[in-house]
């Protein structure tokens, strides 16, 4: 297997270096989720394209000339087809020009869209050819090359209606005979069934299968993307208008009028069809049935290059028909350069799709969310689902974060494993669609999703602005209240990641402040659970972030190939993490224990503790399975700074304990202690809860007009404390309203209060900023991390306390 | 369709200046590439510099196309239809360097 293929801007290059011309027609009837986000939505002649160019030059920047030469084949085409058709060189030659000039097919190179309207005008070109010569022989290429036409990107049948058109007038005026439409409709139809029995036979590859996968995967892909059908009416033909060259379209339009117009105006006999009549109304069908069908709907500047080409016929029909036609048609040329240019300097055609999007997270959710919608319609085609079906899938999940968003819903995707659509493996992507629609302007919001296991731990983060449509919307001005917008972002899950169950969590905060913003009463909110099993294959152990890599057989079941510690050094102000990688020798047949202890000199254990192996029981794990578990270490805050062995054993559930080893030597340290009191400019004696007391502080005032406050606190512990509290330091103008606040563990979380030991003194620094104005009143004290209740206050206050928070001082900042 | 020629030109000019006023509306950033009702857009980046020389050479190569064109289709068809073909076939290369993305780039 060779993935190489960067993405960045079609996918089909990374899928024809990764499969065979053979293989990628196989591997098409499963819908394999893990090719690339258009492998998956096209049919697979785009990638073969790449892999017949293969041979040629592996030059990807080649690759890109021969794509423009390629789609540049279809001036050649149209010239002909102009040519045998209208039997005028200038219209001929005015087509070729402004072929190669329509803005759209700019926009895109190389994408492969730009090469679609070759095999669509060859298919015309054989058909016009066939109307000349009266040989069979046009016909059988004509049915092989609709064959290849549908291969490559079936929605150019819609021209059909051209041809529909131009046979008629050809019949009408007798250039056809009855004969000859018979032959037709016969020898065409009997090459394509020929080359599709034969590519059914020799590469098991079912062309009206796939057609059919493709078309419902643009129904769905239209119900996935919010993507309503009257929005886009209007929105295609704008778009339209500009990106098949406005002056194409105008003439196309006048045309059009003039030919209603003269219908209207001719009586009975007089009204005739001429070829260039049949064109134009053919194309005008063509058009509208296009629009009007709804299955594009965004995008068209790519998706309807097959139509853009065909819009400078008319044109050339009408510049070949004026006097000064060399110099018309070098004004609509140069009309059709400008507008490329101008769009190609400031749009983001391609960037916005792929290469700049493919850099964000949301790139990976967006593929995650097609290949997980392909997954559930490959289910679906198989149950017999149809799409209103697929609709109820998308479940309402109604949140309201207070008071700024509403989150509508937010259906998970990823590649799922089996029929569940909650199970998936490690190392995959999952990604979260989110729907939420803005209700009030507010200060920028962040993002976080979180996967946690079942202890709370958490083991993958992503943690970013939300996006619309891949763009970073950041800025509340741009939110309009009431829109739904889409936010598409992924957790990529650890490969590492041990088995079991977690919960993809969302929590949307304000930066600015750290301040959560409540999804009703809670700070976050449960997504999705998904069910996680091992990554397939195993990750290499090289290829992982392991600091320690070891390989010791602990067991014959289990070995470990690695370790490390989280801080390292630890430190008894904050819990440390032991992460220990474990191979699978063999499936676990029982649920074992791990002995985690750090022994000193004297070989006593400062730290033991007997965890499970892992959250889930392991004997989901298979042989050669890697896993990286994480284990808690609590440290006694008694623990003295040095050096400790850390030693591991496993314990079965008969109590069966294997030898401990002695994987290496952990450094503990802790933050310096002290015990005496230092002078302070201002001396208290204030008690808080039982265990706690306020001894005094100093203010200092500095920065620019000395608005910012430096305050330190002194607290001490009378005993040993067990709870962790917070300390808040507020500054509230007359009215009681909060201008400046800070709400922090002690010592910026440097000395949280269960490590405080009895008579310790924690001097605890804040800094605040606080806006000119004044009088202000200084206000602290404490509140349990937990519960947010305060600490009560007692004693040695010049007033009483209010809400539990003592009055420290008045202030005023000028 | 192709009587009228004054009516015919005046039309085809008419196009053209719309078009060039439609131009004007992307360097302004005035028009919009998709719906945002219809939940996608495609979004302006910060403006590249196009090189002169290339919008010179261009519009040289597309006038002697476009007149020589004109004037030898009917005798020379082949070499005629030929010349224009790598003259447009050269302005396309030309016009896509302008995408602040390398072709290589975008192929991978």
């Amino acid at each position: 297997m060779r993935w190489c293929g960067s993405d960045q801007a079609n996918g089909f290059y990374s899928a024809a270096l990764r499969d065979s011309p053979i293989e990628t027609l196989a591997r098409y009837k499963v819908l394999d989720p893990s090719s690339p986000m258009h492998v998956e939505g096209n049919m697979p002649g785009k990638t073969l394209l790449f892999q017949l160019l293969e041979p040629f030059t592996s030059d990807p920047r080649i690759m890109g000339y021969a794509i423009i030469a390629l789609s540049t084949l279809g001036a050649l085409l149209l010239y002909g087809i102009c040519r045998r058709l209208f039997g005028d060189p200038w219209v001929a030659l005015y087509a070729l020009i402004l072929y190669a000039l329509v803005p759209s097919r700019f926009f895109f190179f190389p994408i492969l869209n730009t090469v679609t309207p070759v095999l669509m005008l060859l298919c015309l070109y054989l058909f016009v050819v066939y109307m000349d010569s009266k040989r069979g022989v046009w016909l059988w290429l004509l049915g092989c090359a609709l064959y290849m036409l549908i291969l490559f990107e079936p929605s150019p049948l819609a021209t059909g209606l051209i041809f529909m058109a131009i046979l008629l007038v050809a019949t009408k005026e007798g250039q056809l005979s009855k004969e000859d439409v018979g032959r037709l409709l016969l020898y065409p139809f009997l090459a394509f069934l020929c080359v599709y029995v034969a590519f059914f036979v020799l590469f098991d590859f079912d062309l009206v299968g796939a057609f059919s996968a493709v078309l419902t995967e643009a129904g769905a892909f239209n119900l996935a993307e919010s993507r309503g059908y009257w929005p886009w009416i209007g929105a295609n033909m704008r778009e339209f208008f500009y990106a098949a060259g406005t002056p194409l379209v105008i003439i196309f339009a006048y045309g059009v009028a003039r030919l209603f117009h003269q219908w209207w105006a001719a009586k009975g006999v007089g009204r005739r069809w001429t070829m260039d009549t049949a064109f134009v109304m053919g194309l005008l069908a063509t058009f509208t049935a296009v629009l009007f069908l709804g299955i594009n709907r965004g995008e068209t500047s790519r998706l309807w290059i097959y139509l853009a080409v065909l819009f400078p016929i008319p044109a050339a029909l009408l510049i070949a028909a004026t006097p000064r036609r060399s110099l018309l048609v070098f004004f609509v040329g140069s009309t059709l350069v400008i507008q490329s240019v101008v769009a190609l300097q400031r749009v983001d055609f391609v960037l916005s799709y792929n290469c700049q999007y493919q850099h964000s997270p949301g790139f990976e959710a967006e593929r995650a969310t097609l290949a997980s919608f392909t997954t559930r319609l490959k289910g679906c085609a198989a149950s017999g689902f149809t799409l209103d079906e697929l609709r109820q899938c998308m479940r309402a999940q109604e949140v309201v974060f207070e008071p700024y968003l509403r989150l509508n819903s937010a259906p998970i995707s990823g590649r799922f494993v089996g029929d569940g659509e909650s199970t998936l493996r490690a190392g995959d992507a999952v990604g979260v669609t989110i729907y939420w629609t803005p209700l009030q302007d507010g200060p920028p919001l962040k993002f976080s999703r979180r996967l946690v296991d079942a202890s709370g731990r958490q083991w993958a983060s992503t943690d970013d602005w939300p996006r619309v449509n891949g763009v970073v919307c950041d800025v509340p001005e741009r939110w309009r209240r009431g829109e739904t917008r889409i936010d598409r972002q992924d957790v990529r899950l650890p490969p590492d990641l041990p088995p079991g169950m977690y919960e993809y969590t969302l929590v949307v905060y304000d930066p600015e402040t750290g301040a959560i913003v409540l999804a009703g009463e809670q700070p976050s909110v449960i997504l999705a659970k998904i069910n996680v099993l091992g990554a397939m294959p195993p990750p290499d152990p090289a290829t992982l972030a392991i600091p320690v890599p070891l390989d010791i057989p602990l067991s014959e079941e289990l070995a470990l190939v690695g370790y490390g510690v989280e801080p390292d050094p630890l430190r008894p102000e904050s819990e440390g993490v032991l992460r220990l990688w474990w191979t699978a020798l063999r499936s676990p047949t029982q649920p074992y224990q791990v002995r985690i202890e750090l022994i000193d000199d004297a070989g006593r254990a400062v730290f033991s503790s007997l965890q499970p192996l892992s959250v889930a029981s392991p004997d989901t794990w298979q042989a050669g399975q890697i896993v990286g578990e994480r284990y808690p270490i609590t440290l006694d805050p008694e623990v003295a700074a040095r050096d400790y062995q850390l030693r591991i054993a496993l314990v079965s559930p008969d109590g069966t304990t294997t030898e401990p080893n002695e994987l290496a030597t952990v450094r503990v340290e802790s933050r310096p202690r002290t015990y005496e009191l230092p002078v302070m400019d201002h001396p208290l004696d204030i008690k808080l809860g039982q265990d706690i007391a306020l001894h005094g502080y100093t203010l200092d005032q500095a920065g620019d007009g000395a608005n910012e406050f430096h305050l330190t606190l002194y607290w001490q512990a009378v005993e040993r404390i067990n709870e962790r509290y917070k300390v808040f330091v507020h500054v509230v103008d007359e009215a009681g309203r909060i201008v400046a606040q800070q709400d922090t563990e002690p010592a910026n979380g440097e000395a949280t209060t269960q490590t405080w030991l009895a008579g310790e003194v924690v001097a605890d620094e804040h800094v605040l900023a606080v806006p000119p104005g004044g009088p202000y009143q200084l206000l602290v004290g404490l509140y349990s991390a937990e519960t947010g209740q305060r600490l009560a206050v007692r004693g040695g206050m010049q007033q009483p306390a209010r809400d539990d928070a003592i009055l420290l001082e008045r202030v005023l900042v000028r | 369709m192709i009587s009228h020629p004054f009516r015919n030109t005046l039309v085809i000019l008419i196009a053209c200046l719309i078009g060039l006023v439609m131009a004007g509306l992307v360097c302004a950033r005035q028009f919009v590439f998709g719906s945002e009702s219809g939940h996608w857009v495609y979004a302006y980046h910060p403006t590249t510099s196009a090189p002169l020389w290339i919008v010179v050479v261009v519009l040289a190569l597309l006038g002697a196309s476009a007149l020589i064109g004109s004037g030898r289709i009917a005798s020379h068809e082949r070499t005629t239809v030929f010349g224009c073909f790598l003259g447009v076939l050269l302005i396309q290369f030309l016009i896509h360097d302008i995408y602040p993305v390398p072709l290589d780039a975008l192929v991978r």
